[in-house]
């Protein structure tokens, strides 16, 4: 590799991808520059384990390079590269999940000490306690939901990042969160798991 | 050995090449060509949903025996309106289907194709552009039938009280010559008349009445042969 690491500090995203453009070297400098951001998030959507999540993101990136022609500058670049990245893992879960690899869905340690004050509950009990569940009623609410609480609250996307991400009206990210929420109250209350002292 | 690094080399090993600039531009500008082509014929069609409207007069439908009403039906647009619905569908797959189609909703992008083709469609139908289409398809379609041909059908039925012609003679009674080419003698003394006429030679005319004798015909009422847009400037 011609390019080192610290060639590419500095410079824009938006910037990287016309020099790797030019020159295939830069595009590592991309790729180290979101690969344990986009690992955490290919975990937080699927059942990959990590071996599994860091060769989801290979691809993913293969990808990216075939595409990176396509990227446009109207869009910020990390919202281009999760759409990538969200498309390829989904698609890949869903292939596992057909052949009949039937995976619990594992969360990291963020994800059980942000979401409840993210999701408005109150007081935390246990941690463990708080984890254990929080854990079994994203596995029960609907895939939608599930993508749209992690890119809000564990990504902390805005609305706009989430609408290039997921292609959807900023309208209906809006309104999908809304939903979300309700949705992981309502399970909760439906398996009789209360986050409130 | 990094994993940037490993990425890079699959790349090369497997010979990955970058897909060009120009065909994700040409993706993008056929997908805006192909909305703004399906706002521009779902416009026209429209227009001569309009055209077609106007030259339809439901006060008929009173009128009409239960027989002859599916020849009254026959002249609603149902294929424009069919037409108009197809591409406004299409215009919404088209936008859709653009880079940034995804960030309108569903709602807007249908409202906006329905404004659009709207404007687009009266504008047309004012600047007299529907009847020509109406026109064009009549010639070059052998199975469309064009509202002028569906409504002389319907003015076609004297035995119904309908008929319909040119004026060839103006004396104490109207003699005109119907589509076919036959002459008839029209009593006009007590009929009403509907819109702005001048009753003279060569004005073509659509009457309701009683046929008495083969050639002879008692109008109730005399309307001019063009739709309603003449109509509207009766008193």
């Amino acid at each position: 590799m011609k390019i080192l690491i610290k060639d590419c500090k500095g410079l824009s995203d938006e910037e990287l991808v016309k020099k790797s453009l030019q020159d295939i070297d830069y595009f590592a400098c991309i790729y180290e520059r979101y690969e344990q951001k986009l690992i955490r998030y290919i975990l937080r959507i699927s059942s990959f384990d990590f071996a599994e999540a860091e060769e989801i993101l290979q691809e993913a990136f293969v990808k990216v390079w075939q595409n990176l022609n396509e990227f446009d500058e109207t869009l910020k670049f990390s919202s281009w590269i999760y759409r990538i990245i969200h498309n390829v893992t989904i698609t890949e879960w869903k292939k596992s999940q057909s052949k009949g690899k039937d995976k619990t869905q594992e969360y990291d340690e963020e994800l059980f000490q942000n979401l409840p004050a993210k999701l408005d509950l109150e007081k935390e009990v246990n941690q463990k306690f708080v984890e254990n569940n929080i854990r079994k009623i994203l596995q029960l609410i609907p895939e939608k939901y599930r993508e749209i609480l992690i890119l809000k609250f564990l990504e902390e996307k805005d609305y706009k990042e989430i609408s290039d991400i997921l292609k959807k009206p900023s309208g209906t990210v809006a309104t999908l969160i809304n939903r979300a929420k309700e949705s992981f109250r309502q399970t909760a209350k439906q398996e009789n798991i209360s986050f409130i002292i | 050995m990094k994993n940037s690094q490993k990425l890079l080399e699959k790349i090369q090993v497997r010979k990955i090449t970058q897909k060009s600039r120009l065909k994700f531009v040409l993706k993008n500008s056929l997908f805006w060509t192909l909305f703004a082509l399906s706002i521009i014929i779902g416009g026209l069609s429209f227009s001569v949903i309009l055209f077609v409207l106007n030259e339809t007069e439901f006060d008929l439908l009173s009128q009409i025996t239960d027989s002859k009403v599916e020849l009254f039906l026959g002249i609603l647009p149902f294929f424009w309106v069919i037409s108009c619905v197809i591409f406004l569908l299409i215009s919404i797959f088209g936008i859709r289907h653009t880079k940034i189609g995804y960030r309108y909703s569903p709602f807007w992008v249908f409202g906006s194709s329905v404004i659009l083709s709207i404007i687009l469609g009266t504008s047309f139908f004012f600047t007299g552009g529907a009847g020509k289409i109406e026109q064009i398809f009549a010639e070059n379609i052998p199975i469309y039938e064009s509202v002028v041909e569906k409504k002389i059908a319907l003015w076609s039925m004297p035995e119904q009280g309908f008929l319909s012609g040119e004026i060839i003679e103006k004396k104490e009674i109207l003699i005109i010559k119907d589509w076919s080419g036959k002459k008839w003698k029209i009593n006009f003394e007590n009929a009403l008349m509907r819109g702005k006429m001048s009753l003279n030679k060569g004005e073509k005319i659509k009457i309701i009445g009683k046929m008495s004798e083969d050639i002879i015909f008692i109008a109730k009422e005399i309307r001019p042969w063009e739709g309603r847009k003449m109509r509207s400037n009766e008193k």
